[in-house]
Formats: structure tokens, C-alpha cells, sequence
């Protein structure tokens, strides 16, 4: 009873109140992500480098600095392109800025004849000039890194970068005006450079015929001085003027040279006496630079197929004309994945064989193939083919022992895995979920089959269950499966304290149905009037023959001789007065008697000792027993 | 009393005493909440001022030189509430209001300030830390309340409708690789433009200040001490005086999270109280001399009582039944 009463009181707290609680001091929160259960997440670089050339106004390089500020916070700087690209341009931008503000500010310099002043910030810009250069000049490769990591097109990000050379040959312009007045404001004869060439479009390695003349502001050739020429950042040639202060020359861009625009300068920087007669000056001259271009053709055989068989793909690699391109290295990946490269031979031919990757996944794959030259004279080609590949499928199937269980108890589940054309299929684990619950797993036997003894956890509610097996294959290239079951649970716990429940209310219902009973047999007491008197029993009710009759009435030797005590108390409290009491024993009863009535001591002793024998024990109580306990009533009843 | 009745009193106070302990000792886990100190709490915010007042609801005045700090409201403002605000804006208080669910717009609507919070999540595709949905804020516009701030990092902010930006001076910005979340975040659709955002405002009313942010999760316990989104909150809480009110009456919360903090807050006090006072000291004394004092009683009574009673009980009672007939 005891513990039925804890069950019935502190697990329900424990399992209902404590839960319901829970449940409304908990509210859910919405669906804000943890930062630190965060995981790093791919740079979108096309989405990017789209916004950024939408947003890139390069007439605006202080707007387009502010919206590219606090780019330094950005984390991986120097692991992504893309974010590297951005800290690039910033930076660029940054120096730009300046040179922008510097060269205002030199100008108002020289126009109000602070030459030292204009001298400092000329000073200053040609070093944020040399700071921004290489920053420039980066801006290409990067942006190539982004295409070959992201595999993403860069161009209209490129052609802004043109943009920024050219803003960026302006300024260089503009500074060297500015040098050049400060030195005409120092008393210099000014001198003019001009350039042209035979062609606006060179290719690689192909001879382009440069031209200029030098002269002073008022016309007059200046004869035999060194005009320097350069281009691709690091080629230098040096011509010396005619008689009519002309000049020519032939260069041509190595390989390797950045394709798109790119600079010629001619520079006369005058030397020795001539330092001191003649301001220097510059031209430059803009030539697209190109490579030669190539084409690629090729195919793949078989265009389906399936994890680990052999794939070949074959083409050729051309240059202008259909000229075919000997010992070119073409590279072929399958999804941004290298498989290996093949070299073209004399005909321009190529071949690859590869084995389909397992990893690969069900469905269409790009197969990309590409000329990448490496210092080569011919621009490079790619050419994107399709693959798709077929996964063999999988089939699970599963029996459960019984739809019906309990919770905690134990559910067996049998299957097997096949493969979509019906074959066994062995590598692999299986996973049982209970209702997304993951409850055990297993390897796939030889056969196939598997066989799984689950415990359905002792807590899992009233009602249907999904029972989810899963199959997940070794090989990445077959494809997984499962198979799903409804099994209706029973929550023990909560049947085994509802059956107590209802058992502790039942044993209540019942103990209170009798007390009521016996309390209706009890005659109904008087309100009102005088207590009732209680009459002694008469010596006729104690009787030889009713007390015989009383103790024989009962069922059984052991229940006469408790009978036998109880009718002796009876004689003897008529007889003494000696009232039994409710706390006292039979021995403290008996002590008591005796102490008041020594007579009757022994009989009373035996009485005592067969009552005792007869409730306390497990003695077995006879007939002779029962009748020695009635003798000494009738003897009692004698003596009393 | 019964022996059936010691037992179910007994199995009953066990009972209570469990869910009470419960109750006492289960954390407040509402998002927001002040006295929540796992990640999506403001425990640190709150803590952070050296006087710090929970607002249940809107009566008293508060005191000057208070930040009135309303982050994440999950219920809408009255008419009276909004007028407490205004009162105390007027007065020359400081709010700071943080939402992005939309909520605080009822308080902007009886304010009249011409700035809405959208209710629309942003992510952004650069400027953000481990993933878009942490986007990175850097571009500010200079104002005390952002001064030394280079970056401050949100957990998927809303973002600000500003519909007169001369009354509604905007002070942070989302950059230019920001959209607004569709389907899920992360990238944005095909029709989606990628486009500054709003973030931060701040609102002149009367001598007050009110202050805009689009994102209450950037004062939660988590996301409060990255980049700088600490030196944020001490600069808007120095603006407003140093001390904080926090209003926990307008944040969403579960049922019993009222409750179980007046409980929690009368237990300490109580607990402290008997602990540390000179009365607490003597009514231990004598509940320990009276627990005391009953053991002996009832163990004195005890031995006076041997068993078995039970029978001859049943026999006393009865006894009148006894006899033979």
C-alpha cells in the first residue's frame, strides 16, 4: 500500500506534472540560429563578382571606396580569391582616393606659385602612384584565380579593371603634367612626345613597328637624344632621335604578357646639360595584346555508364588556320575534379581513358576538357561534354515480429537488401530510426538479410510509430533506400501505474463499501432522551450450553480457541470488572488478571498461551486443543 | 492521523516539493529574456549596467538618466504604453528599441516616427562571418552611438523602412551583397536584387533619443561579445545614462515564466533573509530546537505502544458482539 501510494503520487509528478511544467516554462524559440553550432558556408563568387560590376562606377572611386569598406573584417582573406579580390580593390581604391584629393590639391599649389608645398604632394603622389601600381597590376591574376577556383566568369569584372587602368593611366598622366609644370615654373624649355604604331591588335611574339618624334613646344626637332620605350611592365628598348628628332623601333609582347590593353611609353629624360635646358616628357600609346587562338573538338565514349567503367574521351586541339597543335597538355576534370591530362601528338590528337569516379552521383556530370597553356603563344580552349551516369538502385524489405508491442519491450525486424534488378546486395550498414530516433544499427549479412532484435525505448508514447530502417551502402555508388512500418506502442509505464491506480481505487471503493455496511447494521443512535443502559449479559446467556454452542460455531479448531479467549475476557470482565483494553497484550492482560484474581491464574495461563498459539503462530491448532480451550471456559464460567 | 493519510500527505508534499524545486530551479530559457543566460539571453546586456531595473510593466516613471532597452518584443504596444514611452522620450530619456519581427512597429506607429522595422529577414553574400545568415555590418555613418564601432555581426537582422530619412537619421547599413532571405536563405533568387539595407536609425523626440535596430539577437548572450557589437550596446547605454531598464513585459514567454521569477525572487530573498539576518539566524534556532523537541515527543509516545494492538482493538470495539446468541 505504500508503495502503491508513492507510485501512484510522485511518478505521476514526475512523469506528467514535472513535463507539463517544463512545457510552459519553456517557450520555443523561433528559428534564430546559433552562432556557435554555425557551420562555414561556400563563397557564392558569380553572385559576387555580378553585384560588384553592377555596382562599380568608375567615376565615382570614393563611393565605390566607402561601399567597400570594412572588407578587413572579413575572415579568410587570404584563403579565398574572391574575398582577396575584393581587399584588393579596396585597397586600390583607397590609394586612388588619395591620389584623387592629392591631385587637386597640387594643382590649387601650383596655381597659387607654392611650389614647395606642390613639390611635397608630388612627392607623396607619386609614391600612393608606385603603392597602387602593383595592387593594379594584381587585380588580373586574381581575378583568373577566381575563374579557375570558382569556375565562374570574371570578364565583366575585367573589363571593370580595364576601366581602373585606364582611370589609373590618367592620373599617372596628370601627375607627370604636374611634375612637368613645376618644372616649367622653374624656368625648364618644354619638349612634346608623340607615338603611334602600325597596328592596334599584336598578337604574342609578333613584331609591331613603333614610331614617334621629339620636339620643343615651338615645333623645333630635337635631334640625338635617348628616348626610352617600355611595356609589359618589365621590357625596355632604348632609340636614339634623327635629324628630324624621329624615332622608330620594333618589340613585340613576350609571352605571357597580360592579353587585353597594355601600355607603350616613350620617355625622354633629359641628360647631362641637357638636365638643366629641357623639361622631360612622356607618351604613351595604347595596342591590344592577344593571344593566338585555338580551338578544341572533342567527344566521350560511351555517353552512359556507370560507376568504375571505363570512359574515354578523344578530340583534337587547332590552331588558326586548322593547323593542328603538337605536345599541347589537355587537362580533363569531371565535375571540377581532375581526372588527368593527355598531350596532343602530331596530328593535334588527344586521348583519355578514366574509370567513372564512384563518388559520382546519379544523374548528368560535366566533363570539361581544356587547353590551359602554361607560357604557350595560344590562348587557351575548353570544350564541356556531358556524362551521365546510373547508379544501380537498392530495394529494402522488412518484416516486424508484431505490430502491436510494449513499450521497453523487445521488437525483432527480418529483411533483406537487393539490388534493383533483384540481386542480394551485401555491403553496407542498416540503421533503425524509431520516429527520426536512431535506435541501433547493423551490418548487412552476406545474403543481404538482416536481422535486428530492437528495444523500443521505455518512454515512447501511446499510439503508431514509424519503424524507418535505412539502408546506407559502403560504396558511395550505390544508391541507399529504405523502408518504413507503423507499429502501435503500449507505454508500460503508464499502464502498469493506470492498472495500480485503478487497483488502489478499487481496494478504497470496496474498504469503504464495507465500513458503510457494517456501519448500517449498527443500530441507529438516539438523538434525544437519556443514554441507553447497558445490561450485563445474564448468567443464562453464559450458559454451559451457549457457550458450547458459540465456541462449536465456529469453522475451524484455531478460530474456537480465539473464540474461547474472547468469551473468557467476557466471563471475566461480568465476573471482575476487569474491562480488556485496547493497547494491552494478552500477556499484560493476563498479568493483570492474575495480580487481581490469583485463582484463576493457571487456567487463565493455558487459555492465554493456546490464543496465542492459535493467532500468533503457525502451530497447527487441533480438536483437542480447541476442546481444552473450551474446558477451561466452562471452568472459568464455574468459577466466575 | 491514519496511517493511509501519513502516506498520501507524505507522497502529496514530495510531490509539491519536486515541482516546486522544479520550478525554482529550471532556467529561464525565453529568448530575450533578461534573466536567461544560455545563448539567446540577455543576461550580459543587463548585466553590463551597474543598475540594472526589470520592467513586467508599464507604471512607475523611470528614473533619469535611464536606458529604456525594448529587445525583441514579441507583443504590440497600447495606446498607454506607447504615451509612457513618449513621456519619458520627451523627458529626455533614451530608448532603445530592437526587433525584426515587426512588433515594435505599433510603438513607431503612436510615436510617429516615420520608420517601420520590415519583418523581412536579409542575408548577405560578402560581408558576413561563418555563413550569410551572420551577416557583418561596416558601413556606419559617425554618430556617438557608434563611435569605435568598425563591425557588428547580426543573426539574420530585419531591416529598416525609412520613410523620411531627414526626421529618421540612418546610422548603419547592411553592404551592397545584402538581399532579402525568400526561400530559405542563404542565396538569393533569381529576381531577388542584391542592395544596402538599412539597419541602425536613430529618432530626435523631444529631448529624447530613440534608437533603431533591426536585429535584437545582436545583444543576446552569444553574439554580444563578437566584433563589436559590446562597445555598440556601452555606447547607446552610456548615451542613455548608464543605468538600464529592461522591458521583459513585451518579450514572448512562456506562461509560468512570470511566475516561476517571482517565485525564485521571493525564495532568494527569503533564503537570504534566514541566512544573513540576526532574526533569520534566531528562527532557525528555534525551528531546529521545536524539530528537536517533536522527535523526542513522538519517540517517548512510541515506546509507550506496543504491538500487536491491532486484534485486541478489534475485539474492544466489538465487544459487545461477543457474547454467544
Amino acid at each position: 500500500m505504500i508503495i502503491l501510494a508513492i507510485v501512484s503520487l510522485i511518478l505521476p509528478g514526475f512523469y506528467l506534472g514535472i513535463p507539463i511544467m517544463a512545457g510552459l516554462a519553456h517557450r520555443p524559440a523561433p528559428g534564430k540560429l546559433r552562432y556557435s553550432d554555425a557551420q562555414q558556408s561556400g563563397t557564392q563568387a558569380g553572385a559576387i563578382l555580378a553585384r560588384l560590376s553592377e555596382t562599380m562606377d568608375t567615376t565615382d572611386l570614393g563611393l565605390l571606396r566607402s561601399r567597400l569598406k570594412g572588407v578587413v573584417h572579413l575572415a579568410g582573406i587570404g584563403e579565398d580569391p574572391v574575398k582577396e579580390y575584393v581587399w584588393v580593390m579596396s585597397e586600390f581604391l583607397g590609394n586612388m582616393t588619395q591620389i584623387e584629393t592629392k591631385l587637386n590639391q597640387t594643382h590649387a599649389f601650383l596655381a597659387s606659385g607654392d611650389r614647395r608645398q606642390a613639390k611635397e604632394d608630388l612627392d607623396q603622389l607619386e609614391r600612393l602612384r608606385d603603392e597602387a601600381k602593383p595592387l593594379l597590376s594584381s587585380l588580373p591574376g586574381l581575378l583568373s584565380e577566381v575563374e579557375d577556383y570558382y569556375k565562374v566568369d570574371a570578364s565583366a569584372q575585367r573589363q571593370k579593371v580595364l576601366e581602373l587602368q585606364s582611370v589609373f593611366s590618367e592620373y599617372s598622366v596628370e601627375i607627370g603634367k604636374l611634375e612637368s609644370e613645376l618644372q616649367v615654373q622653374q624656368g625648364l624649355i618644354y619638349t612634346m612626345l608623340t607615338l603611334s604604331s602600325s597596328m592596334q591588335l599584336v598578337f604574342v611574339e609578333e613584331s609591331l613597328s613603333v614610331h614617334g618624334a621629339l620636339e620643343m613646344q615651338n615645333g623645333t626637332a630635337l635631334a640625338g637624344r635617348n628616348i626610352t620605350l617600355s611595356w609589359d611592365w618589365n621590357m625596355t628598348l632604348m632609340r636614339t632621335t634623327d635629324f628630324s628628332g624621329k624615332f622608330e623601333a620594333d618589340l613585340s609582347f613576350p609571352v605571357g604578357a597580360e592579353a587585353g590593353s597594355n601600355a607603350i611609353q616613350a620617355k625622354f629624360e633629359p641628360q647631362g646639360s641637357d638636365g638643366s635646358v629641357y623639361l622631360g616628357c612622356r607618351a604613351t600609346l595604347e595596342v591590344q595584346v592577344a593571344y593566338w587562338p585555338s580551338v578544341i573538338k572533342a567527344e566521350v565514349k560511351p555517353a552512359t555508364s556507370r560507376p568504375l567503367d571505363p570512359v574515354e574521351v578523344s578530340g583534337i586541339l587547332l590552331g588558326p588556320g586548322g593547323i593542328p597543335l603538337n605536345g599541347k597538355v589537355i587537362e580533363v576534370n569531371f565535375d571540377n575534379s581532375s581526372l588527368g591530362n593527355a598531350v596532343t601528338d602530331a596530328t593535334g590528337h588527344f586521348l583519355l581513358g578514366f574509370q567513372v569516379p564512384t563518388s559520382a552521383s546519379n544523374g548528368t556530370h560535366s566533363l570539361t576538357v581544356a587547353f590551359v597553356p602554361a607560357l604557350d603563344r595560344y590562348s587557351g580552349s575548353n570544350l564541356t561534354l556531358t556524362l551521365t551516369v546510373e547508379l544501380p538502385g537498392t530495394r529494402t524489405e522488412m518484416l516486424l515480429d508484431r505490430t502491436r508491442v510494449f513499450s521497453g519491450t523487445v521488437l525483432t525486424l527480418n529483411g533483406t537488401v537487393r539490388l534493383a534488378n533483384g540481386t542480394a546486395w551485401r555491403y553496407g550498414r542498416v540503421h533503425v530510426y524509431l520516429d527520426d530516433s536512431l535506435l541501433t544499427n547493423a551490418v548487412v549479412m552476406e545474403d543481404g538479410a538482416f536481422l535486428l532484435a530492437v528495444q523500443v525505448p521505455p518512454n515512447a508514447s501511446f499510439g503508431f510509430h514509424t519503424v524507418r530502417v535505412q539502408y546506407s551502402p559502403d560504396e558511395a555508388w550505390v544508391g541507399g533506400s529504405e523502408v518504413v512500418a507503423q507499429v502501435y506502442v503500449y507505454n508500460t509505464l503508464v499502464l502498469v501505474i493506470a492498472v495500480a491506480g485503478v487497483a488502489a481505487a478499487s481496494s478504497s471503493g470496496a474498504y469503504a463499501i464495507v465500513r458503510s455496511r457494517r456501519a448500517a447494521k449498527l443500530p441507529p443512535p438516539e438523538l434525544f432522551g437519556p443514554p441507553p443502559i447497558m445490561r450485563p449479559p445474564t448468567r443464562e446467556e453464559y450458559s454451559t450450553e451457549s457457550l458450547t454452542a458459540a465456541i462449536q460455531a465456529e469453522h475451524d479448531d484455531a478460530a474456537k480457541v480465539r473464540r474461547s479467549y474472547r468469551l473468557a475476557q467476557s466471563l471475566l470482565e461480568q465476573g471482575t470488572g476487569e474491562v480488556p483494553r485496547g493497547s494491552e497484550t494478552h500477556w499484560e492482560y493476563f498479568s493483570r488478571i492474575a495480580s487481581k484474581s490469583p485463582q484463576l491464574a493457571d487456567r487463565l495461563r493455558r487459555l492465554v498461551e493456546l490464543y496465542e498459539l492459535a493467532e500468533y503462530s503457525q502451530f497447527p491448532i487441533g480438536a483437542d486443543h480447541s476442546r481444552e480451550a473450551m474446558e477451561i471456559v466452562l471452568r472459568l464460567r464455574e468459577r466466575v | 492521523m491514519r496511517l493511509r493519510t501519513r502516506i498520501i500527505t507524505l507522497a502529496s508534499a514530495v510531490a509539491l516539493i519536486l515541482i516546486l524545486s522544479t520550478a525554482y530551479y529550471w532556467p529561464v530559457q525565453d529568448e530575450y529574456h533578461p534573466l536567461n543566460e544560455e545563448w539567446n539571453g540577455c543576461s550580459k546586456v543587463v548585466n553590463a549596467s551597474r543598475n540594472s531595473t526589470l520592467l513586467f510593466s508599464y507604471g512607475e516613471a523611470l528614473a533619469e538618466h535611464t536606458l529604456f532597452a525594448i529587445v525583441g518584443p514579441g507583443l504590440g504596444f497600447s495606446q498607454k504604453e506607447a504615451a509612457y514611452v513618449r513621456i519619458f522620450l520627451e523627458s529626455g530619456g533614451t530608448v532603445l528599441l530592437a526587433d525584426d519581427i515587426g512588433k515594435g512597429n505599433s510603438l513607431l506607429e503612436s510615436l510617429a516616427v516615420p520608420a517601420r522595422f520590415s519583418g523581412q529577414l536579409i542575408d548577405d553574400l560578402l560581408y558576413y562571418s561563418k555563413r550569410p545568415d551572420f551577416p557583418l555590418i561596416t558601413d556606419f555613418s559617425a554618430s556617438p552611438l557608434t563611435d569605435n564601432v568598425t563591425a557588428v555581426l547580426m543573426n539574420r537582422p530585419s531591416f529598416l523602412q525609412v520613410e523620411n530619412s531627414s526626421v529618421v537619421a540612418v546610422i548603419a547599413s547592411s553592404s551592397l551583397f545584402s538581399f532579402v532571405v525568400e526561400n530559405g536563405g542563404g542565396q538569393p533568387g533569381a529576381n531577388e536584387m542584391l542592395q544596402s539595407y538599412p539597419v541602425m536609425a536613430s529618432v530626435r523626440i523631444g529631448k529624447g533619443l530613440l534608437v533603431l535596430v533591426s536585429d535584437p539577437s545582436v545583444f543576446t548572450n552569444e553574439m554580444i561579445d563578437f566584433y563589436d557589437n559590446m562597445r555598440l550596446f556601452r555606447n547607446i547605454l552610456r548615451i542613455g545614462g548608464g543605468s538600464i531598464a529592461f522591458d521583459v513585459g513585451h518579450i514572448a514567454r512562456a506562461s509560468l515564466t512570470d511566475l516561476r521569477t517571482q517565485f525564485r525572487t521571493e525564495i532568494d530573498s527569503i533564503r537570504s533573509s534566514l541566512l544573513f539576518s540576526t532574526w533569520g539566524v534566531y528562527t532557525q534556532s528555534l525551528i531546529v530546537a521545536a524539530i528537536v523537541l517533536a522527535l523526542f515527543l513522538h519517540v517517548r509516545r512510541n515506546a509507550n505502544i506496543r504491538t500487536p494492538g491491532k486484534k485486541g482493538q478489534a475485539f474492544y470495539a466489538h465487544s459487545s458482539s461477543a457474547a454467544p446468541g
